[in-house]
C-alpha cells in the first residue's frame, strides 16, 4: 500500500452530505431513543478496494480446504460432533444470516458515517458467514455417512423447538432499537460470546477430525474482528453524550441476560455434550472468554463512564454453573422432535462431568440413567413422557422451564392479557414487563401443538427419513432397530402445555419461585 | 445453590489470535523479540499471542520475518480475533488496553 490509508479515509469522510430533498427523519426511517453525535468514534478504518482484496484472500484459502477436504477424506470425524453440527449449523447460518439484516437496518437508522460505513461491510461480511456455513452443510451432507438432518436444516431453522431459541434472540436484535441491537449483537455476542465459540471451540473440531468447520471457524472470526471494533466505536461514540449512560445500563442489562441465555447456554451444550475428546470444559471456556477476557478486560474498565455492573450477571453466573447439563436434559429428552442421532455420553464421560462439576451426578445422573433404559424401539418407552413430560418454555428466550437445575428452577409464570405466560426467571419476566409487544406474539411450541401426539406432531415437522416412516432422530447412534413413527404412535404421548394446570390451579397472577 | 456475587477483577492483556501458518509464525517472532512478557500459545487452528498493556504489530517486520513482501489486508486475513482496542494504521495494527 503505497498511500496513505489514515489519510484517504479521512478525505472520503469529508464527502458525507446531507440531502436537501428528505427529511432527516424521513432518510433515517426508524427513531432511536439514543443520542447520536454527528462525529463518531472510527471503527476498523476500512476501504471497499482493501476489504475485496482482503475478503477475496480469505474465500481462497478457507475454499482450498474445503476442496481438498472433499477430495481426500482422510480424517474420520467424530460421529458425536458431526452428528450435533446437524442443529448446530442449521441455527449459525439463520442466525448469520438475521445479523446481516440487522446490519442493514442500523446502516439506515445510526446517521454518523464512520458507523454506517463499518456496518454496510458487515451486511456483506454476514452473508459471507452465511454462505460459508451453508457450504459447510453442504460438504457434511454429501461426505458425512448419515446425510439425514443436514439436508432439512435450513427448514428445521424454522420449525424446532429447538430453533426457536435461536429465532427469539435474532428477532429480538431485529426488532429492538437499532443502536441496541449495535449493543446487543455487536458488544456482547460478537465480543463476549464469538471468541468462545468460532476461535474456542476451533480446537474441538480439529479434535473431531472436522477441519472443514475449524477453518471456517476461524475464517469467519477474521471479520468478527471488525464486527467488535464496530460495536466499540458505537459505544464510544454514544458514550460522548452523558444523556446516552442510562439507556446504555438498560441495553446492557438486558443483554447480559439475553446473551447468555440465547447464545451461551446452547454453546455451553456443544462445548460440554457434543465434543468427545474433552478438554476444557464450557464453565471454564466461560470463565476464560467471558469473565476475565470480557468483563475483566472490557466491561470493567467502562466504570469510569458511569456503566455499573450488569444488573443480571449474578444470576448469569449462577445459571452457568448448571446451564449446559440442563439444557442436555431437555436435547437429550426431547430427541424425537430433533433431527440429528444422539450418542448418549458414556462413563468416562460423567467421571468427568463430576470431576469438572462436582455434584453432577447427584442432580443428573438419574435422567442419564433413565435415558439409557429407553433406548429401545421395541421396549417403546419414551424418556420424555416417563420423566413427565416437556416443560414449559420460557416466552422470552423460548428455553424450558428447568434452569439453572430442574429440581431448583427459577422459572415463574404471569397473567397478561388473559394468557397464562412462563419465563424461565425473574430476568426475562422482567425483560418481558419493560416491552411486551416485543415478545408477546412468539407462538411457543404449545400454541402450535398443545393436545396433538407427538406422532402427528414430528410428521407435521417433516423429521422423518426418505420412507416416510424411520425418524430421523434416534437416540442412539447405531440403534439395534430403527425408531419409526409407529413406534411413536404406539408410546401415546400427547404434548400437553404446562401452563394448563398451572393456570388453573392459580385461577392467575401465581409466580413460582422468581425470587432474585 | 450459591449465590455468590461474581468477583470481576481489571485486566490488562491484550492479544491476539492467529489463523496457524507461516505467517502467523513470522508475526509471532517479531513479537516474542519486542516483548520479552509475550505468552505465545500454539492451539491446533491457530496461535494465541498474549501481551501485557500493548502490542504493535509493524507489517515490514513480519515481511522481512517472512522473507517476501507482505501487506495489512493480507495480515488481516489471519487476524481472527483480538482482545483490546484496536487501531488499525497503514503498516501497524496497535492494540492496547486503555479504553478511549
Ligand atoms: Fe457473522
Ligand atoms: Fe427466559
Amino acid at each position: 500500500m503505497a498511500r496513505s490509508l489514515s489519510k484517504a479515509y479521512e478525505r472520503v469522510k469529508n464527502i458525507d452530505w446531507e440531502p436537501t430533498y428528505i427529511s432527516a427523519a424521513d432518510k433515517y426511517v426508524e427513531p432511536t431513543r439514543f443520542f447520536l453525535p454527528k462525529k463518531a468514534v472510527d471503527p476498523f478504518k476500512t476501504f471497499i478496494r482493501e476489504y475485496f482484496v482482503m475478503e477475496r484472500e480469505k474465500e481462497s484459502r478457507h475454499y482450498a480446504l474445503l476442496e481438498a477436504a472433499g477430495r481426500l477424506q482422510a480424517s474420520n470425524p467424530e460421529p458425536r460432533w458431526m452428528e450435533g453440527m446437524k442443529f448446530a449449523l442449521s441455527n449459525l447460518s439463520a442466525i448469520e444470516y438475521s445479523a446481516g439484516r440487522q446490519m442493514g437496518r442500523m446502516a439506515r437508522v445510526v446517521a454518523p458515517m464512520e458507523l454506517r460505513q463499518g456496518y454496510m461491510m458487515q451486511v456483506l461480511d454476514e452473508m459471507r458467514h452465511t454462505q460459508l456455513e451453508m457450504n459447510v452443510l453442504r460438504h457434511h451432507m454429501r461426505s458425512w455417512r448419515d446425510p439425514n438432518g443436514y439436508d432439512i436444516a435450513l427448514k428445521a431453522a424454522g420449525n424446532s423447538v429447538g430453533a426457536g431459541i435461536f429465532r427469539s434472540l435474532s428477532e429480538d436484535f431485529t426488532t429492538c432499537d437499532a443502536v441496541e441491537t449495535s449493543l446487543g449483537l455487536q458488544v456482547f455476542i460478537e465480543t463476549a460470546y464469538s471468541n468462545m465459540f468460532f476461535v474456542g471451540l476451533s480446537t474441538a473440531a480439529v479434535q473431531s477430525g472436522d477441519q472443514v468447520m475449524a477453518s471456517t471457524m476461524l475464517t469467519i472470526q477474521s471479520d468478527e474482528s471488525r464486527h467488535m471494533a464496530n460495536g466499540y466505536a458505537t459505544l464510544m461514540t454514544l458514550l460522548q453524550d452523558d444523556r446516552n449512560i442510562p439507556l446504555i445500563q438498560k441495553a446492557f442489562d438486558k443483554w447480559t441476560w439475553r446473551g447468555h441465555m440465547g447464545f451461551e447456554v446452547g454453546l455451553s451444550l456443544f462445548a460440554d455434550y457434543f465434543v468427545k475428546h474433552k478438554t476444557q470444559s464450557a464453565k471454564e471456556m466461560s470463565r476464560q472468554w467471558l469473565l476475565e477476557d470480557f468483563y475483566g478486560g472490557f466491561y470493567k474498565k467502562l466504570e469510569k463512564y458511569g456503566i455499573k455492573e450488569p444488573r443480571w450477571l449474578p444470576d448469569v453466573m449462577r445459571n452457568g454453573e448448571w446451564a449446559s447439563h440442563t439444557a442436555a436434559v431437555y436435547l437429550f429428552g426431547a430427541w424425537p422432535v430433533f433431527y440429528h442421532r444422539y450418542d448418549p455420553i458414556d462413563e468416562r464421560e460423567m467421571e468427568w462431568f463430576e470431576k469438572k462439576y462436582p455434584g453432577w451426578y447427584g442432580y443428573y445422573g438419574k435422567f442419564w440413567e433413565a435415558y439409557r433404559q429407553m433406548t429401545d424401539a421395541d421396549a417403546g418407552m419414551l424418556v420424555t413422557k416417563e420423566l413427565g413430560g416437556l416443560p414449559a418454555f420460557c416466552q422470552v428466550c423460548q428455553l424450558p422451564w428447568i434452569f439453572p437445575r430442574p429440581d431448583a428452577s427459577t422459572g415463574c409464570t404471569m397473567q397478561h392479557e388473559g394468557r397464562m405466560l412462563a419465563f424461565c426467571s425473574p430476568a426475562c419476566k422482567s425483560i418481558f414487563e419493560d416491552d411486551p409487544n416485543h415478545y408477546q406474539g412468539f407462538k411457543s411450541f404449545y400454541d402450535l401443538y398443545d393436545g396433538c401426539d407427538l406422532a402427528d406432531v414430528i410428521q407435521n415437522l417433516g423429521y422423518l427419513r426418505d420412507d416416510g416412516k424411520t425418524l430421523m432422530a434416534q437416540p442412539l447412534l447405531e440403534p439395534k432397530r430403527m425408531w419409526t413413527i409407529d413406534d411413536i404412535r404406539r408410546c401415546h404421548y400427547e404434548v400437553a402445555s404446562p401452563l394448563k394446570n398451572i393456570a388453573a390451579q392459580a385461577g392467575g397472577g401465581a409466580s413460582n419461585g422468581g425470587t432474585n | 445453590m450459591s449465590s455468590e456475587t461474581p468477583h470481576i477483577e481489571e485486566r490488562d492483556n491484550v492479544g491476539v489470535k492467529l489463523i496457524a501458518g507461516e505467517e502467523a509464525d513470522a508475526a509471532a517472532a517479531t513479537v516474542a523479540a519486542s516483548y520479552p512478557d509475550a505468552v505465545i500459545e500454539h492451539y491446533p487452528a491457530y496461535i494465541s499471542i498474549e501481551v501485557p498493556k500493548r502490542v504493535t504489530f509493524e507489517i515490514e517486520r513480519i515481511a522481512e520475518q517472512l522473507g517476501r513482501p507482505y501487506d495489512m489486508p493480507t495480515f488481516l486475513v489471519i487476524l481472527s480475533s483480538y482482545n483490546g482496542r484496536i487501531n488499525v494504521e497503514d503498516n501497524r495494527i496497535t492494540i492496547s488496553s486503555e479504553l478511549g
